[in-house]
């Protein structure tokens, strides 16, 4: 399903910068990138080392933001969901599987990794950016057009 | 005890910029993905500020 969105360049400016915020926080406090799937995985019990307690209490404040911001705003958060759970679940798993195969995701190879002028974050960011324009394009315009 | 606490604070401030931002929204990703459809640039701007920001703090 196809859904207009209008782009919002303030609100996604000040999302920026709080996201920003957040990695310059991370990084300065505890020396840890914030790259939501490697936090993630340090929750399981394969990747878990001394930082599980400071990965579940950052996922914990990442699920209570929504929660803050429709208390303060009074209007629950806008999202426009147009899978089934079902499909949901298998593509939560390629992204689990693709961010650990891919060592990282948008926020630890794309903010961070880029912040931090790497090589490597550079080229993982590129490759999955233009594998998600393919991909949309084909989904959209090819098959589905 | 210090390390937990940070995580949960930087959790929370960078959950709100995703809110804020709109990017928890699938649609509003989908769309910046397709240039040739119904372009959305918001991500952009998401991406490229807390880069530019990091970079410089």
């Amino acid at each position: 399903m196809v859904v207009i969105t209008h782009f919002t360049p303030v609100a996604s400016t000040i999302g920026g910068m709080l996201i920003g915020l957040a990695a310059v926080l991370l990084m300065l406090f505890n020396g840890r990138i914030a790259g939501i799937s490697g936090i993630m995985a340090r929750m399981f019990p394969s990747y878990r080392g001394a930082d599980a307690i400071s990965a579940v209490a950052f996922v914990l404040g990442l699920m209570a933001a929504p929660l803050c911001y429709s208390a303060v705003a009074g209007a629950p958060v806008s999202q426009i969901v147009s899978a089934s759970a079902g499909l949901m679940a298998v593509a939560g798993l390629l992204v689990g599987f693709g961010t650990v195969y891919g060592g990282g995701c948008t926020s630890g190879h794309g903010v961070c990794g880029l912040a931090r002028l790497s090589r490597r974050s550079l080229v993982a960011t590129a490759i999955f950016m233009a594998m998600g324009f393919a991909t949309v394009f084909l989904v959209r315009h090819v098959i589905g057009g | 005890m210090l390390r937990p606490a940070v995580s949960l604070i930087a959790g929370l401030i960078f959950g709100l910029g995703l809110v804020i931002g709109g990017m928890v929204d699938p649609a509003k990703v989908k769309n910046f993905l397709d240039v040739a459809g119904t372009f959305d640039p918001s991500l952009a701007f998401v991406m490229g500020v807390c880069t530019e920001n990091s970079i410089r703090i």
